[in-house]
């Protein structure tokens, strides 16, 4: 999994790719990037889930720890372009009634204002 | 002005305020002189009753007629036509009284004191509204003493011009003068409201946008519903009627006693004259000088309840001292000075956190509707007292003996009983009104999550869809799982059974509606789910089945190039099994395996199996990352009986901080009595390192676990702690200076103090109402000005004296600067023994 981090105003944007697996994460984790941002004062995060194939119990966690940190703080952590897939997936499961999940950047970008 | 807590941009209408209330506290004073004088010299101390009943009457038809009045004119013109109509109708009386006829007139001393009534309400009455609608709570407190120095300066005045022109034989001249002082202050009061359209948009109301209708107008029916139907409105109108009773029969006293001493008129007058004046000096230094600390030391609470335990000693002062002018005097001072200085101060502060429409409806009714009710039982008691102890009567005026009104204490201490009854509920009242002026903006999101979410089944289907392209065994066992668990719906059946990575669908519906499931166990339509399970399970027990599976796991384990699936399977199917299976002596190797994907299936068959024999090898897999979250998942299911393993990890500083870290993590899951201790004995003696981790553990168990008690010792000693590193940190920040250099440091300085804040109100919720503090800090992190200003006035009220007097500090809207003197002062503070 490769994450590259951008910023559009005060939002940061994290662009995921390949899977979010326990077997694929490297030195650092998703949630362990959110949580710097969150101590450098940020708030608002959305993760760009374009080139993301598929995601096991571990992104589950990853997402959800993410979203715990951001929201403890009063900030927002939103999620978008997530694949028809995962979407049904997260669906059924009702992570989507916790989860804010927009289909467009620019959508989920207005959303936080 | 920072000396009298003006802020820049707030110092001309401050000053205009001021003006405001000294052009009508001077001729308030100087025409209250006259009009005491009058009706005592012409018809003696037995006309009081009637003057007070008569003036109360008619300031009671004065204020529904105002009402109806402000219903229809905006409050400026209102104001201005009141000073007007005041001013000429002064000049009219002092023709009046010129005459023979006005002189010998034994009705004119009835209505020069109801006049002057009316007066003295109207005019405080639409001062004190105008002052409310500017300010919040915080600039309140600020600025109020300030501005009611003006209204103590002009009672100085005004007395001081009584005493000086009576004595000069100019008295002629005192009604005039202050007629035109009242002319003077329609000036002030445009200037008023001309600057009140330049302020900051947070600290004026916002008016109606162009089509949108302007807020109704009350009338005398709304506001006495208003004061109705709010318990706290109500109280205040409780309180504030005794309290006039109460001032009333102190005031009878006391000009008994003044009736009793003066024989000459003249130098009745001059007494009265210099009497108020010193009066108001007195009123001016206690504002000074005591009114801020008192309300900052005893807080709003405890302040509303020291007028009448301070009335409640002079009472018994004059029951127990012959009767004179000097205890009269003692009294009087008393009650007066209080309402000049405390008693007004903090009644604009009850009134503040009252919602705007609420406000503009009850004022009025209880500044002017109650009050003059209050004063007709006050005159009522009186007439009725006079009547039984004399029951002598000239005309309509009672002859009263001076003497007799000592009794009058009898009464008084009566009164201050349920006075300061009420004042206590109006103390707590308070702060339950403030704090329902503010908002918990955000809860604890693992809370929410929780409760919206099935996390363990959410995930249980992620890792079915997965495994789906991994191994047909692996994905026929977390069938089984989630057949087991009863989540083996339609829908999800559908969705799983697909290929991951193999989907292609035009729309979510069309998945939905997908007929037959490619690739799921062609099994479910003839086996009943219950005979399935206790299939499997009587398969995995028999004796054959742990032989057998015994030697493909020694084949699995023995070959370390072995396929990685293979474990995964192995550790899957031990899971399953019963806790006492021989098999399950093979899960804690796997738990070690070096794969997080073997870890991770052998961690949930250890949260299935609960043997304390794996628990050293679930945290050991505390520390890497991709296996951290399903070792605090599993020592969660563990619960109990993980605590004294995890005790002894946590304890231990030699440990990988990351580990000791997810210790914490595990402890808030569980979240029990026990482990909320352990989590406090290490904040209390542990080196600081997981202070912060230890803190937000503690908060979310409160917040999820109410009855889990923490000892407040613990917390209140870290709070003061970790106060002194915000100070030092915010110090070390100022020395810093700006520069490139520095910016790493700032930035890490910068970091501190946020983390630092929210700690210590994490921690202030572990012994403080949690639902109060997290309030309060929300609203200070991210909320208006005007809720900042509440969030802060309910800490002020929350929290006691030991805990307010640093918190405070850290929150108060000051300069840098002040802020710095503060933190220096807390510092030193704290290095005291």
């Amino acid at each position: 999994m490769r994450i590259a981090a951008r910023q559009k105003n005060d939002i940061v944007i994290f662009d995921l790719e390949g899977e979010i697996k326990r077997s694929d994460i490297t030195d650092i984790t998703l949630h362990q990037l959110v949580k710097e941002q969150l101590d450098s004062g940020k708030r608002k995060i959305l993760l760009n889930f374009d080139g993301v194939e598929f995601i096991d119990s571990f992104g589950v966690g990853e997402i959800l720890a993410s979203y715990i940190s951001t929201h403890n703080l009063g900030g927002k952590l939103k999620l978008v372009k997530i694949s028809k897939k995962l979407f049904l997936i997260f669906q059924v499961t009702m992570l989507t009634k916790v989860l804010d999940i927009y289909e467009e950047e620019e959508t989920a970008l207005k959303s936080f204002s | 002005m920072r000396l009298v807590g003006i802020k820049p941009g707030e110092e001309k209408l401050a000053f205009l305020l001021f003006s405001y209330f000294f052009l009508i506290t001077t001729p308030h004073t100087i025409i209250k002189a006259l009009r005491t004088t009058d009706l005592l010299v012409r018809l003696g101390v037995g006309a009081l009753p009637l003057a007070y009943l008569s003036a109360a009457v008619v300031t009671g038809l004065v204020v529904v007629f105002h009402s109806k009045i402000q219903a229809k004119i905006s409050i400026q013109l209102l104001i201005i036509a009141n000073l007007v109509f005041f001013a000429v109708s002064g000049l009219a009386l002092q023709l009046v009284l010129q005459t023979e006829s006005g002189r010998r007139s034994l009705l004119l001393p009835y209505i020069y004191w109801v006049w002057a009534s009316v007066l003295i309400v109207v005019l405080m009455t639409h001062f004190l509204m105008t002052v409310n609608e500017i300010f919040n709570p915080r600039e309140a407190k600020r600025l109020f003493a300030f501005i009611s120095s003006g209204g103590i300066l002009g009672g100085i005045l005004g007395g001081l011009l009584a005493g000086i022109l009576t004595r000069a034989n100019l008295a002629v001249l005192l009604l005039p003068l202050a007629c035109g002082l009242l002319l003077a202050c329609v000036f002030v009061v445009r200037a008023v409201f001309r600057d009140r359209q330049k302020l900051p948009l947070t600290a004026k109301p916002i008016p109606p946008r162009k089509g949108q209708a302007e807020a109704p107008k009350v009338g005398f029916k709304d506001s006495y519903n208003a004061v109705r139907k709010n318990s706290y409105l109500a109280l205040i109108a409780a309180a504030v009627a005794i309290g006039i009773i109460v001032s009333t029969l102190i005031e009878f006293q006391f000009f008994s006693a003044t009736d009793r001493h003066f024989t000459n008129p003249k130098d009745l007058q001059a007494f009265f004259g210099f009497f108020f004046a010193g009066l108001t000096i007195f009123a001016f230094f206690l504002n000074a000088f005591l009114t801020g600390n008192i309300i900052k030391r005893l807080g709003v609470k405890l302040t509303v309840l020291l007028t009448p335990v301070v009335l409640l000693v002079c009472s018994v002062v004059v029951l127990i001292a012959p009767f004179s002018l000097l205890p009269a005097v003692l009294i009087k001072g008393g009650d007066e000075s209080l309402a000049f200085s405390l008693n007004q101060t903090i009644r604009e502060i009850l009134y503040i956190p009252v919602a705007s429409g609420l406000k503009f409806k009850a004022r009025p009714f209880i500044d002017m509707f109650i009050s003059r009710v209050a004063k007709v039982v006050a005159a009522l008691i009186l007439l009725a007292f006079a009547l039984l102890l004399n029951k002598k009567v000239n005309y309509l005026t009672p002859v009263f003996d001076t003497g007799l009104a000592k009794q009058l204490s009898w009464i008084v201490l009566g009164l201050l009983v349920p006075w300061a009854v009420f004042s206590l509920k109006i103390g707590k009242e308070y702060v339950t009104t403030i704090n329902r002026s503010i908002k918990v903006k955000w809860d604890r999101a693992d809370r929410s999550v929780m409760k919206e979410l099935d996390v363990d089944s959410a995930k249980e289907i992620f890792d079915a869809v997965e495994s789906r392209n991994r191994s047909a065994v692996l994905y026929a066992m977390h069938i089984f799982d989630l057949l087991q668990q009863d989540k083996l719906s339609p829908e999800i059946k559908n969705m799983i059974s697909e290929k991951a990575g193999e989907v292609r669908v035009s729309s979510l519906s069309d998945l939905f509606n997908a007929e037959g499931a490619a690739g799921f166990p062609e099994a479910d339509e003839d086996i009943r789910q219950e005979d399935l399970v206790a299939d499997i399970r009587e398969t995995m027990s028999l004796d054959a089945y742990q032989e057998l599976m015994g030697r493909h796991a020694e084949s699995v384990m023995a070959e370390s190039q072995k396929s990685e699936v293979e474990k995964m399977e192995l550790a899957k199917a031990i899971g399953l099994m019963s806790p006492d299976a021989p098999m399950t002596d093979r899960l804690e190797a796997l738990i070690d395996d070096h794969s997080p994907d073997v870890s991770f299936y052998a961690l949930k068959s250890a949260a299935r199996l609960k043997k304390i024999g794996y628990i050293p090898a679930v945290i050991r897999k505390l520390i890497n990352p991709s296996t951290r979250e399903d070792a605090i998942s599993t020592l969660h299911k563990y619960g109990q009986s993980a605590m004294p393993a995890l005790g002894e990890n946590f304890k231990d500083s030699r440990q990988d901080l990351n580990l000791r870290k997810a210790v914490v993590e595990t402890l808030a899951r569980i979240g029990t009595q026990e482990a909320a201790f352990a989590l406090v004995e290490e904040l209390d003696q542990g080196s600081g390192e997981l202070d912060s981790e230890i803190i937000d553990a503690l908060d979310r168990i409160r917040t999820e676990k109410g009855e889990v008690q923490l000892p407040g010792r613990v917390g209140k000693r870290k709070t003061l702690f970790l106060v002194q590193k915000y100070c030092r940190a915010f110090l070390d920040l100022r020395d810093l200076g700006p520069g490139e250099d520095n910016e790493a440091a700032r930035r890490r300085l910068e970091r501190d103090l946020q983390t630092l804040f929210s700690d210590i109100f994490k921690l202030l919720g572990l012994f403080y109402p949690q639902e109060e503090i997290r309030k309060a800090y929300q609203n200070i992190e991210t909320g208006t000005k005007n809720s900042i200003a509440y969030a802060i006035e309910l800490l002020d009220n929350t929290l006691k004296r030991d805990m307010r007097d640093v918190i405070i500090p850290l929150v108060e809207d000051s300069s840098p600067s002040e802020r710095q003197r503060a933190f220096q002062k807390i510092l030193k503070n704290s290095q005291e023994p």
